[in-house]
């Protein structure tokens, strides 16, 4: 397995199997002046580890904009967001990119892999971006492809592989490095049934273990009984959250 | 990273080779035209540098470069070797003729008129024949650039007469002389001889060549000759600037030759880094991708940086490669002789390039660098 040098990592205590995700009285604001728009009002929320918890509400609720400020790529106009003792707010962008290298692991809807690069090296590339020859990161890739049964597509293009395939994939990316927070973005939105289900099983397999925390933005509610939680937002606010037993039944969180 | 930089300008050929060519081609075109240009003012200055001998070159004052003939009085010849410090003054005939073959074909030629005695000015490497075969009776030399375009496909030879003004005169040597200005073959005779060869004029010396003493100072008997004579009198190296200067101010030649290089900048400029600008735009979703999950601008920079760094050699290695061969293959041409690639040039496009491709970089990396990486989140 290859070893990212702890010396290089500015966040070595995560602790997020601790205390999770968090955001408080996170608000966000578009534009400036008389076209000044508030897409996030007040969001406080606490995410998990050892839970898959969905995002769910109807299109320009504000999901994307939530989990791109929970995810450190937005920065909120007011309020907090802590992972694990790590508070993302009071980071600098450099911070910000360093620890999204090392401890977030993104899924995105139309999988985002880089066409030029096989199955192995696209799923290598967050190592490689940590300093790993990409030579090095394939062959770790590869390893975790064998072991999810995918070995026989390393060294495939995205070119060459179906819609779920590309997608099982980019969850192999966003979890070679064992990040603590996985972000995954509509994941099943440009997949049939059938495939959507393979995904979610592998990520509910791969994903979710007691240290990490998984959030997934999704419209498809065919993907309902994979989730452990559902918060549901509606004009830039959580107006639910409740808890998914496994027999289907749903109560308040 | 830049592993996965280069893997990704190679994904897209079509750009990569545009990228490709574009820098080739701009190399090319600097590198010909730069060397063609320098190799043509040079030109200007071979006659002068071909006259080994001598450090001081005696003219009328109204000579602006060494094509443009003014004639002295030959007592002034005299008046010159009378100067203080004058070690040996010879006269040097410079003229245009008009030579026919036995075919009864006209050529003109430029007739050059060496010492009798002394043959100051010949030239020293003869491929045919010896340089005192110059003082036999009707005697002259060729160059054979010359030899081959009055008797193309022939074999370099001695023997071959040629009527210059009606009057026989056999090639009894040919020599291989640097190319002039004007390519019309070269004719050497000596003094005598060439005044014999050229229409009768009251004046017929156009240069007086002087070399000084040992111990003079070639530049204080060069004001001591135009003082005494009212002459101009200057050394090699000036006569040479000057009849380059010359050139550079009373042709087109710097306009046109300066035109197509301008052109070759800017077309080479904009085709790289407009292609650059596309290539870099095309990707942005993968560059999006890449910040998204950590990649630092930084890194971004090394990697646009790395992607213009490898176009910018290949290109250059290709150009310069191609303008190498161009001068290679057009050694047999006589147009293109004494023309070769000047490493001044060479590294002259390498600094040029640097600031292309640098340029190329700004312009694509800062739309990588201002990129929002939540446009990975938009479908």
């Amino acid at each position: 397995m290859v070893a990212i040098d702890p010396k290089q990592d500015p966040f070595p205590n995560s602790t997020v199997e601790e205390l999770g995700v968090s955001a408080r009285d996170v608000v966000m604001e578009f534009g400036t002046g008389s076209i000044r728009q508030r897409v996030l009002h007040e969001i406080n929320l606490t995410l998990k580890p050892g839970e898959m918890t969905f995002l769910v509400g109807p299109s320009g609720c504000g999901k994307t904009t939530l989990i791109s400020i929970l995810s450190s790529i937005l920065t909120p106009t007011s309020g907090d967001v802590q992972i694990g003792k790590t508070k993302l707010t009071s980071m600098g962008n450099g911070q910000k990119v360093r620890f999204r290298r090392k401890h977030i692991g993104f899924i995105f809807q139309q999988y985002n892999l880089l066409p030029y690069l096989t199955a192995a090296e696209n799923a290598a590339v967050t190592l490689v971006a940590g300093g790993v020859s990409l030579a090095k990161a394939s062959q770790e890739a590869g390893e975790m492809l064998k072991h999810l049964d995918m070995g026989d597509h390393q060294n495939k293009f995205p070119a060459q592989l179906s819609g779920g395939q590309q997608q099982r994939i980019s969850i192999v990316r966003a979890l070679l490095h064992k990040p603590d927070f996985m972000v995954c973005d509509e994941p099943t939105a440009a997949l049939d049934k059938d495939s959507g289900h393979r995904v979610m099983e592998l990520l509910k397999q791969v994903a979710c273990d007691s240290k990490r925390v998984v959030i997934v933005v999704t419209h498809d509610n065919r993907i309902y009984p994979f989730a452990d939680r559902i918060i549901e937002m509606s004009d830039g606010r959580i107006v639910g959250d409740r808890r998914n037993s496994p027999d289907g039944q749903q109560e308040k969180a | 990273m830049l592993s996965i930089a280069f893997r990704m300008l190679a994904g897209d050929r079509l750009k990569y080779l545009g990228l490709i060519f574009g820098v080739a081609f701009a190399t090319l075109l600097l590198a010909q035209q730069g060397s063609i240009f320098v190799g043509l003012l040079s030109r200007a200055a071979n006659p002068v540098y071909d006259v080994l001998d001598a450090q001081l070159w005696v003219m009328d004052s109204r000579v602006k470069y060494i094509e443009e003939v003014e004639r002295l009085r030959d007592v002034d010849l005299l008046r010159v070797r009378s100067v203080h410090g004058v070690e040996w003054a010879v006269p040097y005939y410079r003229g245009v003729g008009i030579a026919r073959t036995e075919r009864d074909e006209a050529k003109q030629v430029l007739l050059l008129g060496v010492d009798d005695s002394s043959l100051v000015g010949a030239p020293r490497k003869l491929l045919v024949g010896n340089l005192q075969d110059l003082q036999s009776p009707d005697s002259v030399l060729m160059d054979s650039a010359g030899f081959s375009a009055i008797w193309p496909g022939e074999p370099l030879a001695a023997g071959k007469i040629i009527e210059i003004n009606d009057r026989r005169v056999r090639i009894a040597g040919i020599f291989e002389g640097s190319v002039p200005f004007a390519t019309f073959p070269v004719i050497y005779a000596t003094y005598g001889q060439a005044l014999e060869l050229v229409p009768p004029t009251r004046t017929k010396l156009p240069f007086v060549l002087v070399r000084v003493n040992q111990n003079a100072d070639v530049n204080k008997v060069a004001q001591a000759i135009r003082d005494r004579t009212g002459l101009t009198a200057i050394t090699t190296e000036d006569f040479a600037w000057r009849s380059v200067l010359y050139i550079l101010n009373n042709t087109g030649i710097p306009q046109s030759f300066g035109t197509v290089i301008i052109l070759g900048i800017i077309v080479g400029a904009v085709i790289v880094g407009l292609t650059f600008y596309q290539f870099v735009s095309d990707n942005l979703r993968q560059f999006g991708v890449l910040k998204a999950i950590g990649v630092s601008n930084i890194q971004i920079i090394g990697m646009v940086t790395g992607q213009a760094i490898l176009i910018g050699l290949i290109g250059y290695g290709l150009g310069i490669g191609a303008a190498t061969g161009f001068f290679i293959f057009g050694k047999g041409v006589v147009a293109l002789q004494d023309f070769y690639l000047l490493w001044q040039i060479s590294i002259g496009i390498a600094i040029l390039l640097v600031f292309i491709m640098i340029l190329a970089t700004a312009v694509g990396v800062r739309r990588v660098l201002v990129l929002d990486p939540a446009v990975v989140f938009k479908g």
